[in-house]
């Protein structure tokens, strides 16, 4: 069976640049405070390829993808 | 007033910069470029449109003078090639009021110093009327920086794009008819600073088309009088079907890797996949970041200098990882003197691009038949990949 992906947001680190959500609107969703939230979990299998896009895209490394 | 008018009540101010030949102390700028300000009058309130370089504000000043009163400066984007004279204007008017986006404003505060009290960020979708017309603010973050807007100005159908649809390209010409000249300076643009961010302009782009637009009016180069031409473009540059195309960029330093490019070069060829071949120690890197958006695939031609490839490969990959195109393919040729760790040290470089690799073709010394067999042999693989490429998603 293949592993279930989780992804998570530091919210700390978070810059709220809003590039995860672009990349993957499916998982990663602004909040009014302007930080990154996952939004799917776990992540579904047709947003895994988005999702860690996302997290390598993530300019502060915010993101951590477990699977 | 003595400047370029697009609409009714609508011109084209700020300056075209003829010489400037580099732009982020980086990027090749082969026909230099122009920073577009745009003001709107509208019969209660004037705008104006993004400012220019950090160089240059005299220039706009001086322009300004024609204008008289000015209520509110629209900063699309706040890096310097337009927001460079805000300080300037804002002094000059004390009592216009900067608008951004929400991101924008604390930007403006840390790039350029500028008091807070003077900004006010407006809302994605949020309208400020200047009387007789509308301003009406969308979010397109991406194109270029998170924080970038464009403003909708319904009773005229322009859109201010900032840096989305730009080119730099310093002209004469208010419009963009000379499409072949624009069409490769847009995709230079596209290429170099928004092609990493493809699913955040496919956002963009989708927000744009729901509007009826006449006139597309960037920050950089002429105004799209015709837009869908350049929004058809974008299109095609922001979907992941690559085309049957092999960007080839190498160093040669004493012939033999220059012969195996050649070889490889007219062995594609014949297969029917379009190659370019860049030799880096000349190359316009915006030219390869052109050639990137399009390519399946991309092989890198090294010598081996020392252990590894050449400086200059270590440049061009981290470039391309950088950039992150929609690349499927990638492999390596070259040749060494008496070893070499060329593949490994490139593969390392390059995480980003989710390529297959092809087998590589090293050789010692100078390419011999076995080496021109192999390399036929990567151009039939890289002639049977392309082959699928408009099935594959």
């Amino acid at each position: 069976m293949e592993a279930t992906m989780k992804a998570i947001v530091d919210k700390n680190t978070c810059i709220g640049c809003g590039l995860c959500a672009s990349d993957c609107s499916a998982v990663f969703s602004m909040t009014d405070d302007n930080i990154a939230v996952v939004i799917a979990d776990p992540v579904p299998a047709e947003h895994k390829e988005a999702a860690r896009l996302a997290a390598e895209n993530c300019p502060v490394a915010a993101i951590t993808i477990t699977n | 007033m003595n400047f370029p008018q697009i609409a009714a009540n609508v011109w084209k101010l700020g300056v075209t910069d003829w010489d400037r030949r580099l732009f982020d102390s980086l990027i090749p700028l082969p026909d230099g470029t122009s920073y577009n300000a745009y003001l709107v009058r509208g019969s209660e309130k004037t705008v104006l449109l993004d400012t220019v370089d950090t160089a240059m504000p005299d220039k706009l000043l001086e322009q300004l003078r024609e204008v008289g009163s000015i209520d509110y400066i629209v900063v699309h984007h706040a890096e310097q090639d337009h927001s460079g004279a805000l300080s300037a204007v804002l002094a000059n008017y004390p009592a216009a009021i900067a608008l951004c986006s929400n991101k924008c404003k604390p930007m403006l505060a840390d790039h350029l110093g500028l008091d807070e009290k003077r900004i006010r960020a407006v809302a994605d979708d949020e309208t400020v009327s200047l009387g007789d017309k509308t301003l009406e603010f969308v979010y397109t973050p991406w194109v270029h920086w998170p924080e970038t807007m464009s403003t909708w100005l319904p009773e005229d159908r322009i859109l201010f794009s900032c840096d989305f649809f730009g080119s730099h390209m310093a002209t004469t010409d208010v419009f963009a008819d000379d499409r072949a000249r624009v069409y490769e300076a847009a995709k230079r643009y596209y290429a170099e600073i928004m092609m990493p961010f493809r699913p955040a302009v496919r956002g963009n782009i989708a927000k744009i088309d729901t509007l009826d637009v006449a006139l597309i009016a960037p920050s950089h180069g002429p105004v799209y009088r015709e837009p869908k031409f350049i929004i058809a473009a974008y299109k095609d540059w922001t979907s992941e079907t690559p085309k049957n195309e092999v960007v080839l960029p190498y160093v040669s330093m004493h012939g033999s890797t220059r012969k195996m490019v050649e070889h490889l070069v007219q062995a594609l060829s014949r297969r029917g996949v379009t190659v370019y071949q860049f030799d880096l120690s000349v190359t316009d890197i915006g030219r390869l970041a052109i050639t990137l958006v399009d390519a399946a695939t991309v092989v890198l031609g090294t010598p081996t200098v020392h252990v590894g490839p050449h400086p200059l490969i270590f440049y061009a990959s981290h470039l391309a990882n950088a950039l992150r195109p929609k690349v499927k393919y990638a492999s390596i040729i070259g040749s060494y003197g008496w070893a070499s760790k060329a593949v490994e040290h490139i593969a390392a470089l390059i995480p980003n691009l989710k390529v297959e690799v092809l087998d590589p073709v090293l050789c010692k010394g100078l390419p011999r038949e076995p080496d021109f067999a192999a390399l036929d042999r990567l151009a039939s693989s890289i002639a049977l990949r392309h082959a699928t490429l408009a099935e594959s998603p």
